[in-house]
């Protein structure tokens, strides 16, 4: 198995077929990933075409001593915003986030515990699905890098452009507020039960 | 806590992409590659036909300029009287600066870097590293 540097390095030496590998291992995961901001199946699949397209473009001239994925992801982002901001320009107006300079050192231990009785529901996926559309872009991006992709903050904060911290304190909010709305549809459920 | 999430969103389903996603990428890519192939190709056809039309001029314009500024003499005086040199080689040496063809070389070499630059262009990556395959072709 073949790092990404590794397939970039032997697609910059001239083999093609190192490239449709890394197409190959992430298609998946920026599809998915688009997909949480732009809800057409069709134009979610052009915007990851678009991704690769743009990251073929610039490989002979990506800095080969840092992160692919970072890279890779920080495209993604900025094509499923570029999009967003074109096709839903009041609703993505929560693009500049604004919070970022009164950030504070917040924990996520000091947000409440999930009801366990959550994780044992079958629409949990639906649940969570349905609170990331509450949150703020920024905030959704950060835990859908966090948890879904498995980015560490240091490499977010790199793809958003801004400091750690910052980083930081958006993932606290975005916690607070997804939890508050699993709650809320959890207990909501139980109500209609 | 944050073990707490990662259990949650484990459990959330991956959206899917329609079945060939990644063969109609490769193919886009395949196609837009073949595209920048051509376009190469034919810039480089062009320089490289350029470069060998001007280069007559330019070695025209070289001797030409070589002739009149004495240069020629100079060379020739240096392989046929050393002693000469020997003694008056400071002079001869600012002479012969003064009388080098400067722009007669600058084109020369302009025409010959161009048609270096094309060709280069236009052989295959394949043929100059051989670790290629070409794929996508």
């Amino acid at each position: 198995m073949h790092t990404d540097e590794q397939l970039v390095q032997a697609y910059l030496n001239g083999d093609a077929e190192a490239f449709s590998l890394l197409v190959e291992r992430y298609t998946n995961h920026i599809y998915n990933f688009v997909r949480r901001f732009i809800t057409q199946k069709n134009d979610a699949e052009d915007i990851t075409q678009e991704v690769f397209v743009k990251v073929w473009k610039h490989l002979p001239s990506f800095n080969t001593t840092k992160s692919f994925k970072v890279w890779l992801f920080t495209i993604a982002k900025n094509a499923s915003f570029d999009y967003a901001r074109r096709k839903y320009e009041t609703v993505f107006s929560d693009i500049e986030d604004v919070h970022d300079e009164h950030w504070v050192e917040e924990s996520i231990e000091d947000v409440a515990s999930l009801p366990t009785t959550l994780f044992e529901k079958k629409e949990v996926s639906e649940f969570i699905s349905r609170a990331l559309q509450t949150l703020l872009i920024h905030e959704r991006t950060v835990l859908l890098l966090h948890y879904e992709n498995e980015l560490t903050f240091e490499e977010i904060a790199e793809i958003l452009k801004k400091p750690m911290n910052s980083v930081k304190s958006t993932h606290f909010r975005a916690i607070k507020k997804l939890q508050s709305s699993l709650v809320h549809q959890n207990n909501n459920e139980k109500r209609i039960k | 806590m944050e073990r707490e999430y990662e259990k949650l969103f484990a459990q959330v389903d991956h959206q899917l992409p329609s079945e060939g996603l990644v063969e109609r990428i490769v193919a886009t890519i395949a196609q837009k590659d073949k595209k920048r192939a051509q376009i190469r190709f034919i810039y480089s056809t062009t320089i490289l036909a350029a470069s060998v039309i001007a280069f007559v001029p330019a070695i025209q314009y070289l001797g030409s300029e070589a002739t009149q500024s004495g240069f020629f003499q100079y060379i020739s005086l240096m392989f046929s009287d050393g002693a000469l040199l020997a003694t008056f080689w400071k002079e001869f040496s600012f002479s012969l600066a003064e009388s080098f063809p400067v722009f007669g070389t600058l084109a020369t070499f302009s025409t010959g870097f161009a048609f270096l630059f094309a060709l280069r262009n236009m052989i295959p990556t394949y043929i100059i590293s051989p670790k290629i395959k070409h794929q996508f072709n």
